[in-house]
C-alpha cells in the first residue's frame, strides 16, 4: 500500500486479539494490518509505539469481516474464510493455518450457469461454547460452520439478496440482509423462526434512502433486536415480534444526509452504533438517546472491544471506518486517541 | 669575407711565386711568406707531386724547398678556390630557387583563404563544420570541470548514438581565458604550498614573499590586472561565462528543446534554463501553454526534484553568510536540478531516498532519453488540455474498450486553479492532510484544475484535479463532490469514495502502459461511473416515482459489501456493470 492508497482505504472489520493486548484491522485492498494496542495506549512515551506489527495480504479483495477466538485470528471478504493463528502472526510468521469453502454453493452456482465467481463473505460471528463459526455472504445464504472439522454443518438460505451482518441470538442466530428483512434461525429446526420487515413499518420507512438492512445486534439474553439500515434504527422484543422503539438521531445541523448505521452493538448496559457520520451514537438498553460522541472517522463500519472470559464486554474500544484513522476509546464519552495506517505505509510498504 | 681574404691570400702567393721563379729578383727582394702556413715537410714530400716537389733537388736546398713548398700550396688553393667558386654559385642558385619558391607560396597563401572561404557553406552542406569543431574544442578547454564533462559526455554520446542532439558552448571566451588563467595559478601555488607542507615556517616566509612579489607583478601584468579589476570573480554568485547549450530535437522532425547550462564557480553547482521549446508536432504548431514553458518541463525529472533548493549543502552557507536568497540571485539563470548536478559529475551529499533512480542520471543516454519523454508526453498533455477545455474528451481505442460504448455524462466545463483555490476547495484537505502533494513550497508547484461533469441537467460531478509535476509517472489526483440530491463526497458517500479510488488508484496499473493519456482515460472513466452511479441510485430509490435516469444496462449486482458499492467496473467480455473484485 501507498500513500495514496491511504487517501481511499477503508476499513471495514476490526477485531482485538483474545487477550486485548493486539487489534487487527482489515481494509479493501484486502489487507490485514496489526496493531499492538497496549503499547499505543502505554502512558509511557518511551514504550509508546502506533506502528503496525505485522501487515498481511489476507484477501484479494477487500476484507470484509474479522473474528477472533481463542486461537485463531478468522477472516472473510473476497474468497475463502481464512483462519490465522494469532501465535505466528504475533511470531511475524503470519501464514493461514486453514481455509472455509463451500463445496454445495460452489456446485450450485455452477448450476445456475454463472461464472465460477470466488465466493465472498460480508460477516462472521463465532460462538465459542460449540466451536461454531457463523457466516454470510454474496449468495443470500448463511452457513454454519464446524471450526473442529472445517465443514460447513448447515446452511440458512431464505434471503433474497446477500448478508449484510449476522449475531447470535439464544440458540441461534439473526441476520440482516440488503434485501430488507431480518431473520431469525433456530439452530435444532434449522429454518427461520421469525422475520422483520423493518421497511414494512411506516414509522421506520424511508423509501428515499431504501429498505436495506445493514447491521444487526442481539442483547447477551437474546431478548432484544436492533438493527437497522435504510429504514431507522430501532429495538424490538424478540417473542412478541414487536417494535419497542425507534433508536432517534437528533440530526446535527448542517448535515442534510440522514443517519444511517453500518454497524450497532450492545456494549454493556448500552446500545451503541456507527454509520455514515463522525459521530459514534448511543442509547440506554430501553432506546432512550443517551449521548453522542464525536470521533474523526466520518463513516464507521466496525466497532470492536476486547470481551473477558464471562463474555462481557470491555474498554478499550476501536472504532474503524472509511479512514486512514482509527480511533480509540477508553471511555466512551470522549475520543481517546487516534491511530494511524499512514506511519507504518512510510516505513512498512514503500 | 673568408674568401675575400684567402682570394687576396692566393693573389699575393701567385704574386710572389712569380718573382720567385726570377732568381736575380730572388736574391735581390727578400720576401717572407711570414704570414703563410704551410703543410708540414713530411706531408708535402708525401703528398706533393715530384715534379713539385723534386726531392733530390730540394732536400738539400733549404730554399729550393721552400719555394716548392709554396709552390705547391699555392697549387692547392689554386684548387681550393675553384671548388669555393663552384660552391658560390650553387648556393647562389639555391637561393635564388628559395626566392622564388617563397614568392610562389606566398601568392599561394590569399588563393588558399579564398579556397577555405569557399568552403564554408560546401562544409555546412555536407555537415562538416571542421572549422567550427576546432573552435568549439578550444573554448571546451576553457570549460570549468563540470560544464566540461557534460560537454565531453553530451558530444560523445551525441556522435555515438543520437543525431537529434546538438552540443554547443557559448560565452566570453577571453573571460573564461582569465579565468583558466587564475585558477591553474591558484592550483599550483595549492600544490607548492603542499609540497612544502614539512616546514610550515618557512613556507609561510616563502608564501609571503611569493605573494609580495605577484602583487608587484600584478601591477605591471596585464592579465593580473583585469583579475584585480575584475571584483566579479570573487563574488559569490559568479557565474561562469561560458555555458553549454544542448539542442534536442525530441524527435525526427518534431520539436526541439534547448537548454542552457550555467555553472556557478563559488557556489560550486550547475544550473539549467529552458531557453525555447519550438518546431512542430506531426505538422501542427505547439500549443501555446504554460505547459511546455521552462520549469514545467524539467521538474520531477528525479523524485521530488524541483529545482528549488540549493543542491551543495556548502553553498547554502555561503548564501546565508552573504544573506542572499537562492530565488532571486540564482532562477534567473536557470534552477539547480539535482539531475543537472549529476549530470556534470557534481555529487553532494544528500538526503535521498531512492539512490538507485538517482545513478541512472549519471548517465547521459538515461538524461536525453528522459528529457524527450517528458516534453513529448507534455505536448500530448498540452493538447489534451486544449481540448478539454473545449469540452472534448477522447482517448485511444485501447482505452475505450474499457468503457462501456454509450457514456451519456460529459465535460461541462474545464478550468485551471491555482493552489491555493484548489486548497481551499471543500474536499481537498484530505490530500494535503497526508502530504500526497509534498510540502507547500513544492505543492505550489504542482498544475490544479477543475472539471465539472454533468449528466442530464440536475447531476454536476465537480473533480478537483492536482497534476504532480513528475506526470504521468505519478497519475493525476482527483478529488470528487456529486451535486445530486443533495452534495455527495468521499467523506459522506463510499460510491463517491470508491469512484475516487478507481480512478486514482485501481485503474492505473491497467492503463499505465497508456500513461500519456491517462488524465482523457480517467475522465471518460469518471463520466462512465457517474451514469452508473446516478442510474442504479434511481433503480435503488424505492420511491414510487418515475426514476430520473433509467437504467438500461446489465448490473447482475447493484450493491456489494458492507459499503454497498455500486457496479462501477465495466467488464468488456459480457458487456456488464459488475464490482472490481469479481473480475
Amino acid at each position: 500500500m501507498e500513500l495514496r492508497d491511504m487517501l481511499h482505504v477503508s476499513m471495514y472489520c476490526s477485531a482485538l486479539s483474545p487477550c486485548g493486548k493486539y487489534l487487527a484491522v482489515g481494509n479493501n485492498y484486502g489487507y490485514i494490518c496489526m496493531f499492538n494496542l497496549s503499547s499505543a495506549l502505554s502512558p509511557n512515551p518511551a514504550e509508546r509505539s502506533e506502528k503496525p506489527v505485522a501487515v498481511i495480504k489476507a484477501h484479494p479483495g477487500p476484507v470484509h469481516a474479522l473474528q477472533t477466538t481463542q486461537k485463531y485470528l478468522i477472516s472473510a471478504g473476497e474468497g475463502p474464510i481464512t483462519g490465522w493463528k494469532w501465535s505466528d502472526i504475533l511470531n511475524n510468521k503470519p501464514k493461514k493455518s486453514w481455509t472455509l469453502d463451500n463445496q454445495t454453493k460452489a456446485s450450485s452456482t455452477s448450476l445456475a450457469g454463472k461464472d465460477t465467481q470466488i465466493s465472498s463473505y460480508n460477516c462472521l460471528c463465532y460462538k465459542a461454547k460449540d466451536d461454531i463459526l457463523y457466516s454470510g455472504g454474496d449468495d443470500n445464504i448463511a452457513v454454519q460452520w464446524d471450526l473442529n472439522t472445517g465443514t460447513c454443518v448447515e446452511s440458512y438460505n431464505q434471503h433474497t439478496e446477500y448478508i449484510h451482518d449476522i449475531d447470535l441470538l439464544g440458540d441461534g442466530i439473526v441476520t440482516a440482509s440488503e434485501d430488507g428483512s431480518v431473520k431469525i434461525w433456530d439452530s435444532r429446526s434449522n429454518s427461520c423462526t421469525g422475520t422483520f420487515l423493518p421497511h414494512a413499518n411506516s414509522q421506520l420507512n424511508r423509501p428515499e434512502v431504501g429498505k436495506w438492512v445493514s447491521c444487526v445486534t442481539a442483547d447477551p439474553n437474546g431478548e432484544w433486536l436492533a438493527f437497522g439500515g435504510g429504514p431507522h434504527t430501532s429495538l424490538w422484543h424478540v417473542k412478541s415480534s414487536s417494535l419497542v422503539s425507534v433508536l432517534d438521531v437528533e440530526n446535527s445541523e448542517g448535515n442534510d444526509s440522514c443517519f444511517t448505521p453500518n454497524t450497532v452493538r450492545y456494549f454493556q448496559d448500552e446500545i451503541i452504533a456507527g454509520g455514515n457520520q463522525p459521530i459514534l451514537h448511543r442509547w440506554h438498553v430501553n432506546g432512550q438517546k443517551k449521548a453522542s460522541t464525536p470521533c474523526n472517522i466520518n463513516n464507521i463500519f466496525s466497532i470492536s472491544c476486547k470481551s473477558s472470559d464471562k463474555g462481557n464486554l470491555l474498554l478499550p474500544m476501536v472504532i474503524t471506518g472509511s479512514s486512514w484513522k482509527m480511533d480509540v476509546f477508553t471511555n466512551l464519552g470522549y475520543l481517546g486517541m487516534t491511530l494511524s495506517l499512514v506511519p507504518c505505509c512510510k516505513s512498512e510498504f514503500c | 669575407m673568408s674568401i675575400d681574404v684567402n682570394k687576396s691570400d692566393s693573389l699575393h702567393l701567385f704574386l710572389e711565386a712569380r718573382a720567385d721563379t726570377d732568381d736575380a729578383q730572388l736574391n735581390t727582394i727578400t720576401s717572407r711568406h711570414d704570414d703563410i702556413s704551410l703543410v708540414s715537410i713530411r706531408e708535402f714530400y708525401k703528398h706533393a707531386p715530384s715534379h713539385l716537389s723534386k726531392p733530390i733537388v730540394t732536400k738539400s736546398n733549404k730554399h729550393k724547398q721552400t719555394l716548392s713548398r709554396l709552390g705547391w700550396e699555392l697549387e692547392q688553393r689554386k684548387r681550393l678556390s675553384g671548388k669555393l667558386e663552384l660552391l658560390q654559385k650553387t648556393r647562389d642558385d639555391v637561393v635564388e630557387e628559395i626566392g622564388l619558391k617563397k614568392q610562389k607560396l606566398q601568392t599561394l597563401s590569399p588563393h588558399l583563404q579564398a579556397l577555405l572561404k569557399s568552403s564554408f557553406p560546401l562544409q555546412e552542406s555536407f555537415n562538416l563544420p571542421l572549422d567550427y569543431i576546432r573552435k568549439q574544442h578550444e573554448l571546451a578547454n576553457l570549460l570549468p570541470r563540470p560544464l566540461y564533462a557534460l560537454f565531453l559526455q553530451a558530444k560523445a554520446y551525441q556522435e555515438a548514438c543520437d543525431k537529434l542532439l546538438a552540443v554547443t558552448i557559448e560565452g566570453d571566451s577571453s573571460v573564461a581565458q582569465v579565468l583558466l588563467h587564475r585558477t591553474m595559478k591558484e592550483d599550483k601555488k595549492f600544490c607548492l604550498s603542499a609540497e612544502g607542507g614539512e616546514d610550515s615556517d618557512s613556507d609561510l616566509e616563502e608564501k609571503d614573499y611569493q605573494d609580495s612579489r605577484r602583487g608587484l607583478k600584478s601591477r605591471r601584468s596585464n592579465e593580473q590586472k583585469m583579475e584585480s579589476d575584475s571584483p566579479v570573480l570573487y563574488d559569490v554568485l559568479h557565474c561562469h561565462p561560458l555555458s553549454v547549450i544542448l539542442n534536442l530535437d525530441v524527435e525526427q522532425n518534431g520539436p526541439t528543446l534547448q537548454l542552457k547550462f550555467f555553472y556557478f564557480t563559488t557556489l560550486n553547482f550547475v544550473t539549467v534554463k529552458t531557453c525555447k521549446l519550438s518546431g512542430y508536432t506531426s505538422g501542427d504548431p505547439l500549443p501555446s501553454s504554460p505547459l511546455l514553458s521552462g520549469d514545467n518541463l524539467l521538474q520531477c525529472l528525479l523524485p521530488s526534484d524541483y529545482g528549488l533548493t540549493c543542491p551543495n549543502p556548502s553553498a547554502v552557507y555561503l548564501l546565508e553568510k552573504s544573506s542572499l536568497q537562492i530565488e532571486e540571485s540564482v532562477f534567473e539563470f536557470g534552477r539547480p536540478y539535482i539531475w543537472a548536478q549529476k549530470l556534470c559529475g557534481l555529487e553532494f551529499l544528500l538526503n535521498i531516498e531512492d539512490d538507485q533512480k538517482q545513478r541512472s542520471f549519471c548517465k547521459m543516454e538515461h538524461a536525453i532519453c528522459k528529457l524527450r519523454k517528458r516534453v513529448l508526453s507534455r505536448i500530448k498533455l498540452a493538447k489534451q488540455l486544449k481540448n478539454f477545455s473545449e469540452n472534448k474528451v477522447s482517448c485511444a481505442d485501447k482505452i475505450m474498450m474499457l468503457l462501456p460504448k454509450k457514456i451519456q455524462s460529459s465535460l461541462a466545463e474545464w478550468k485551471n486553479l491555482s493552489f491555493s483555490e484548489y486548497r481551499n476547495l471543500p474536499h481537498t484537505h484530505a490530500i494535503t492532510d497526508l502530504g500526497l502533494l509534498g510540502s507547500e513550497k513544492e505543492a505550489e508547484n504542482h498544475l490544479y484544475f477543475l472539471a465539472v461533469i454533468k449528466r442530464g441537467t440536475t447531476a454536476k460531478l465537480k473533480a478537483a484535479i492536482a497534476l504532480k509535476k513528475n506526470y504521468p509517472e505519478t497519475i493525476p489526483l482527483i478529488t470528487l463532490a456529486l451535486k445530486w440530491r443533495g452534495t455527495k463526497y468521499s467523506g459522506n458517500d463510499q460510491n463517491i469514495r470508491e469512484m475516487e479510488a478507481e480512478v486514482n488508484v485501481k485503474w492505473s496499473p491497467i492503463v499505465k502502459e497508456l500513461s500519456d493519456e491517462i488524465l482523457a482515460a480517467q475522465l471518460l472513466r469518471l463520466m462512465a461511473m457517474l451514469d452508473i452511479y446516478v442510474e442504479t441510485e434511481c433503480e435503488n430509490c424505492h420511491l414510487n416515482q418515475p426514476g430520473e435516469f433509467s437504467l438500461n444496462r446489465t448490473c447482475p449486482r447493484f450493491t456489494k459489501g458492507p459499503a454497498r458499492l455500486k457496479p462501477l467496473w465495466f467488464q468488456k467480455s459480457n458487456k456488464t456493470h459488475v464490482h472490481h473484485w469479481l473480475c
